[in-house]
C-alpha cells in the first residue's frame, strides 16, 4: 500500500470517526445517564434527515437554521415521547426496549406514508475540496467533524458545567438521594431524553447530504451506532469518542490492504473479543450506580 | 451491568419474533380497488390475477412505478373491455423487500384468492422463492425484471432482459469510448455479484484490466475508504466505475463521489441507474452510464401513450420516474392477457403458458416477442446517459431485437 493512499485512508478514517461519534452521541447519552435502551435512535436520525430535506432543500433556510430546528423539533418530540410513554417504563429494560422500537416502527411507516416512495436529496451546503499533497478531503467531511465538535463538547459542558447537567448526574448516581434533595427528577429524565433525542434529529440532519433521504435511513446506521456504543461502554462519552475512531481508522486502513467488507468483518470480530473481555465496554465511567 | 446484557438479549429474541409477526401481517389487500364483484368465482365472469409487489421495505421505491404500471394496465384492459369479455379482478400483496414474506403471500394468493396467475417481484432473491410454491401449485408467474439469468422454470415468464441483453453490449461500448480500465463494484446479491462476474470475464476477454472488484453489504452508505482505494488504483487513467448498487447504498455513491470530485476523471456506469435515481440524485448522476431495455425517454408513439396515462393516474413527477421495471410490469399485464384470451373458455396453467410461445407485444420500448424455448422476452438493448435534467438519454441502441439467451455457456 503507498503512503498516499494510507494517508488518504487515515484522513478519511478521522472525518468518518467523527461522522460516527456525532450519529452515536444521542444514544449513549440517554443508554448511559437514563439506562435506557433506545431503539428509536437511528429512526430520528431518519427524522432529522427529513428535516434537513424540507426546511434546508425545500424552504431553502440556511442550512444552521435547519441543523438548530432538527435539533429543536427531535427535543420538543424527545419530551413528548419521555412524558407519554418512556416515564413509565424506567428501570424496565425489556419494556423499554420494546416501547422504543415500537416509536421506531411508527416513525418509519409515517415517514414512508407522509414522504412518499422516492428518493429525497439535500444538496451540500458546500461543494469544495481540499487537497494537502496527494491526500484530499471534501469541505463538508470537515464541516460534519466541526458539528461533531460542537455537539460533543456542547454536551460535556451541558452535564458538566450547568447546574442541570449536575442535577443530571446526580439523579444517574443516586436517583431517590436526589430526590430527598428536592430535586424534581422527573424532570431531569425529561431533560436528558429529550437532549439525546435533539442530537439524534441534529445528527440525522447534518449527514443527510450524504446520501439520499429515505424512511431507509435508519436502517444503514443501526448496526455501526450500537456496536460504537456498546464498545465504547455504554456509559462513558469519552469511551464513545474513543471506540467512533478506533472502529473507523480500523475499518479505514484494513480496507486497504483487504476490502471493506473484510474489514468490517475483521473489526467486528475484534468488538467482540474486547466486550467478553470487558463486558462493560473500553472505558467504565466511573462513580456508583 | 452483565444483568443488562442478558435483559437486552432476551429483549432482543422479543423483539426478533415481534418483527416476524409484524412483517406476517404487514401484507396489504389492493383486491379493494379493483372492478367487478369480490364473489365470483374463476370459472365466472372474471379472471382474477395477483401482484406481489414491495409497498414497504429497501426497495419499495423502486416497485412503486411497477405495482402502479400493472395496476394501470389492468384498468385500461378492463375499460377496453376485459379479457374476451371478463374483467380482470386482482390482488396486490406486499413482500416488504424479503424473499421468505414472497413465498408465504405468493402461497396466500394462490390459497385464498384463488388467483389464475402472478405478476412480480422485482428481486431475484424474491423470485428463486416463489418459484418452489409456483411449482407446487402449478400457476404462471410473469417476473417483470431484468436479472442476471437461470436455465427458466417451466412456470416463468421473463419479461426483462438478460445479460446478454445487456451487459454484453454495455461493457464493449464502456470499453471503447471511455476507458480500457474498469473498477467493479455492487451491493452483495445475488444479482450483482452475478453481473459483476459477467463483467470481469468480459473484461479480460476484450484486453482490458480490471482494477478492482468488490461486494459492498446493501446498509453501506459510508464509502470514503472505497472513494480512496478507486483513486488510488485509477491514478490519473481514467476509469470505467462500474457500480451496481442498491436503493440508499446507490444514491450514497453517487452523491459522495461526486462530492469527492471522482467524476471529472472517472464514469460511473450501473444497471441500477434508471429514472427514480436520475431524477431525484440532480448534479451527482449527470454523465453517468446506464443500460437496460427500456428508457424513460423512448420517442414511441406505444411509450407517448402510456406515460400520458400514467401522468393522469399518478402525476407528472411520478410518469417522469418510472423506469424499465415499471414498463415491464406494464408490458407483462399485456402479454398475460393476451395470453388468456387465446385461451377461450379452456382457461388452464398450460394453455396460458403455451400461448405465450410467440407472443408479440407493442410495447413502449417497442415490438417484443416471447420466445418459445426460453420464454424470456426478444428486445433490443440499449445504452443511455444522464442528462442535466435528470432524463436518460439513449447513446445506442441495437439495430435489431435480440434473442434472450438466459443461460451462459
Amino acid at each position: 500500500m503507498s503512503a498516499s493512499l494510507l494517508g488518504q485512508l487515515l484522513v478519511s478514517g478521522v472525518s468518518s470517526s467523527f461522522i460516527l461519534l456525532l450519529t452515536s452521541l444521542g444514544l449513549v447519552i440517554i443508554m448511559g445517564y437514563m439506562k435506557v435502551v433506545n431503539l428509536a435512535h437511528t429512526e430520528m436520525l431518519m427524522v432529522g434527515a427529513y428535516i434537513s430535506y424540507y426546511f434546508y432543500a425545500v424552504l431553502q433556510l440556511p442550512f444552521v437554521v435547519t441543523l438548530l430546528l432538527a435539533y429543536a423539533i427531535s427535543f420538543l418530540f424527545g419530551a413528548l415521547v419521555e412524558r407519554t410513554i418512556i416515564c413509565h417504563f424506567y428501570g424496565k429494560m425489556a419494556e423499554t426496549l420494546l416501547a422504543t422500537y415500537a416509536i421506531s416502527i411508527i416513525l418509519k411507516q409515517l415517514a414512508l406514508i407522509l414522504g412518499g416512495l422516492s428518493y429525497k436529496q439535500v444538496p451540500y451546503p458546500t461543494d469544495a475540496v481540499f487537497y494537502i499533497g496527494p491526500v484530499y478531503i471534501e469541505s463538508y467531511r470537515l464541516i460534519l467533524c466541526v458539528i461533531s465538535v460542537i455537539a460533543l463538547v456542547g454536551t460535556l459542558i451541558f452535564i458538566h458545567r450547568t447546574t442541570m447537567g449536575r442535577k443530571i448526574r446526580a439523579t444517574t448516581q443516586n436517583r431517590d438521594m436526589t430526590e430527598c434533595l428536592g430535586i424534581d427528577t422527573r424532570r431531569v429524565d425529561t431533560i436528558t431524553f429529550s437532549h439525546g433525542m435533539g442530537l439524534a434529529g441534529l445528527a440525522g440532519a447534518a449527514i443527510a447530504p450524504l446520501a439520499t433521504v429515505t424512511y431507509t435511513l435508519g436502517e444503514s446506521w443501526l448496526t455501526n451506532t450500537f456496536m460504537n456504543v456498546v464498545m465504547g461502554g455504554v456509559s462513558s462519552l469519552a469511551g464513545t469518542v474513543a471506540s467512533s475512531f478506533i472502529i473507523q481508522e480500523a475499518i479505514s486502513v484494513i480496507s486497504g490492504f483487504a476490502n471493506s467488507v473484510m474489514a468490517q468483518i475483521i473489526v467486528l470480530l475484534v468488538v467482540i473479543v474486547i466486550i467478553r473481555i470487558k463486558p462493560e465496554g473500553l472505558f467504565t465511567a466511573k462513580g456508583r450506580r | 451491568m452483565k444483568k443488562l446484557f442478558g435483559k437486552l438479549a432476551a429483549g432482543a429474541t422479543v423483539l426478533s419474533l415481534a418483527a416476524a409477526a409484524f412483517a406476517g401481517c404487514s401484507s396489504t389487500d389492493g383486491g379493494g380497488s379493483s372492478s367487478g364483484s369480490s364473489g365470483a368465482s374463476a370459472s365466472g365472469d372474471t379472471v382474477k390475477i395477483g401482484l406481489v409487489f414491495s409497498l414497504t421495505g429497501s426497495t419499495a421505491i423502486t416497485e412503486e412505478c411497477m405495482v402502479n404500471a400493472a395496476e394501470l394496465a389492468i384498468d385500461e384492459i378492463n375499460a377496453a373491455g376485459g379479457i374476451g369479455g371478463k374483467q380482470i379482478e386482482y390482488v396486490v400483496q406486499d413482500y416488504s423487500s424479503d424473499a421468505d414474506t414472497a413465498a408465504s403471500v405468493v402461497r396466500e394468493m394462490i390459497m385464498q384468492d384463488g388467483v389464475q396467475a402472478i405478476i412480480g417481484p422485482y428481486t431475484s432473491a424474491a423470485r428463486v422463492a416463489i418459484e418452489p410454491v409456483i411449482e407446487e401449485y402449478e400457476i404462471p408467474l410473469i417476473y417483470p425484471t431484468f436479472y442476471e439469468g437461470e436455465t427458466p422454470n417451466d412456470y416463468v415468464i421473463y419479461t426483462g432482459a438478460v445479460p446478454n441483453q445487456q451487459g454484453d453490449y454495455f461493457v464493449p461500448y464502456l470499453f471503447e469510448n471511455i476507458s480500457h480500465n474498469f473498477y467493479l463494484i455492487g451491493t452483495d446479491t445475488t444479482y450483482a455479484s452475478a453481473i459483476n462476474e459477467q463483467a470481469q470475464a468480459l473484461v479480460e476477454e476484450l484486453g482490458g484490466t480490471v482494477i478492482g472488484n468488490e461486494l459492498v453489504s446493501s446498509d453501506t452508505t459510508e464509502f470514503s475508504d472505497i472513494l480512496a482505494r478507486i483513486r488510488d488504483a485509477c491514478g490519473d487513467e481514467g476509469c470505467v466505475i462500474y457500480a451496481n448498487l442498491n436503493g440508499d447504498s446507490g444514491t450514497a455513491f453517487y452523491t459522495q463521489f461526486s462530492q469527492a470530485g471522482l467524476s471529472d476523471q472517472y464514469t460511473i456506469a450501473s444497471f441500477i441507474m434508471d429514472e427514480s435515481f436520475s431524477t431525484a440524485l440532480g448534479s451527482a448522476a449527470v454523465g453517468t452510464y446506464a443500460s437496460v431495455n427500456y428508457f424513460n425517454s423512448l420517442d414511441t408513439e406505444e411509450n407517448q401513450a402510456f406515460l400520458e396515462a400514467y401522468g393522469e393516474a399518478y402525476g407528472e413527477d411520478k410518469a417522469a420516474a418510472v423506469t424499465a421495471v415499471g414498463e415491464a410490469s406494464y408490458d407483462s399485464v399485456y402479454l398475460l392477457a393476451l395470453a388468456m384470451e387465446a385461451c377461450g373458455d379452456d382457461l388452464t396453467t398450460e394453455n396460458i403458458l403455451a400461448n405465450f410461445d410467440n407472443l408479440e407485444f407493442d410495447a413502449p420500448q417497442g415490438t417484443i416477442t416471447v420466445d418459445p424455448n426460453t420464454h424470456h422476452i426478444y428486445c433490443k438493448a440499449r445504452i443511455g446517459q444522464v442528462q442535466e435534467d435528470g432524463s436518460i438519454a439513449v447513446v445506442w441502441e441495437s439495430d435489431d431485437v435480440i434473442k434472450p439467451e438466459p443461460v451462459q455457456e
